[in-house]
């Protein structure tokens, strides 16, 4: 299966954070997501909804253009749907204009999505973004 | 400001900590958090009315925290606080 990417984001991953442009394997095993903002008021976070069954993430890729410094977070849900950890920051290193970063960590995703995850744009600006982009790309593999 | 998140409550516009300023189609939310917003409007806790709210604002933000002061509609907020007076909220 290949990653479609946003277009708006496809020369910076190409560029400069190359990832697998291909995997195998179930629709489960590679998720795509998009969240556009546009204005994002000063200090708020922009949430996607919940996504469940995410057991099988071992790599997380995100793609974000904004005008506004960014960071993004994840808020998690385990099995009971409880919100055991909320606000996790994925990424936060200088997030304007357009920007690609390859999560990692030491932990795998999975423990750090649970079984329910929502994904997160938030506008750390004194001023509203006019321009607020997320792509995250889950991957099984 | 704490009489201003029980109304805020009462209209279901709240989660957590969190003030819900928009709901969008697909289940995505705008939202942000109480401690946030009282660093902007917490200058006019005592009475948060629509008036107060809606004008100037001086806050420390940023790394390092620079003094800042802006308007609502500087902040992005005016919209929200349009819809909480058009509701009675404030």
């Amino acid at each position: 299966m290949t990653i479609h990417l946003g277009d708006e984001f496809g020369n910076e991953y190409n560029k400069s954070n190359p990832v697998p442009t291909s995997i195998t394997g179930s629709l489960a095993n590679d998720l795509g997501l998009y969240l556009d903002g546009t204005v994002i008021a000063a200090g708020a976070t922009l949430y996607g909804d919940w996504i469940n069954d995410l057991d099988w993430v071992r790599h997380i890729v995100l793609f974000v253009k904004t005008d506004q410094t960014c960071t993004i977070l994840t808020s998690r849900k385990n099995r009971a749907s409880v919100e055991a950890i909320a606000n996790i920051l994925l990424a936060s290193t200088g997030l304007t204009g357009g920007s690609v970063v390859r999560f990692t960590s030491a932990a795998p995703p999975v423990s750090l999505l649970g079984y329910s995850a929502k994904f997160g744009i938030n506008n750390i600006g004194a001023v509203p973004t006019v321009v607020a982009q997320l792509y995250v790309q889950l991957l099984g593999l | 400001m704490n009489d201003l998140f029980e109304k805020l409550g009462k209209n279901n516009l709240l989660d957590g900590d969190n003030i819900i300023l928009e709901r969008y189609e697909g289940g995505n939310t705008q939202t942000v958090n109480k401690d946030i917003f009282l660093v902007f409007f917490g200058d006019v806790s005592e009475s948060p009315t629509y008036e107060a709210l809606s004008g100037n604002h001086t806050f420390l933000w940023g790394d390092p925290p620079q003094s800042l002061t802006y308007n609502a509609t500087q902040l992005g907020y005016q919209g929200y606080f349009d819809q909480w007076h058009e509701l009675g909220i404030i």
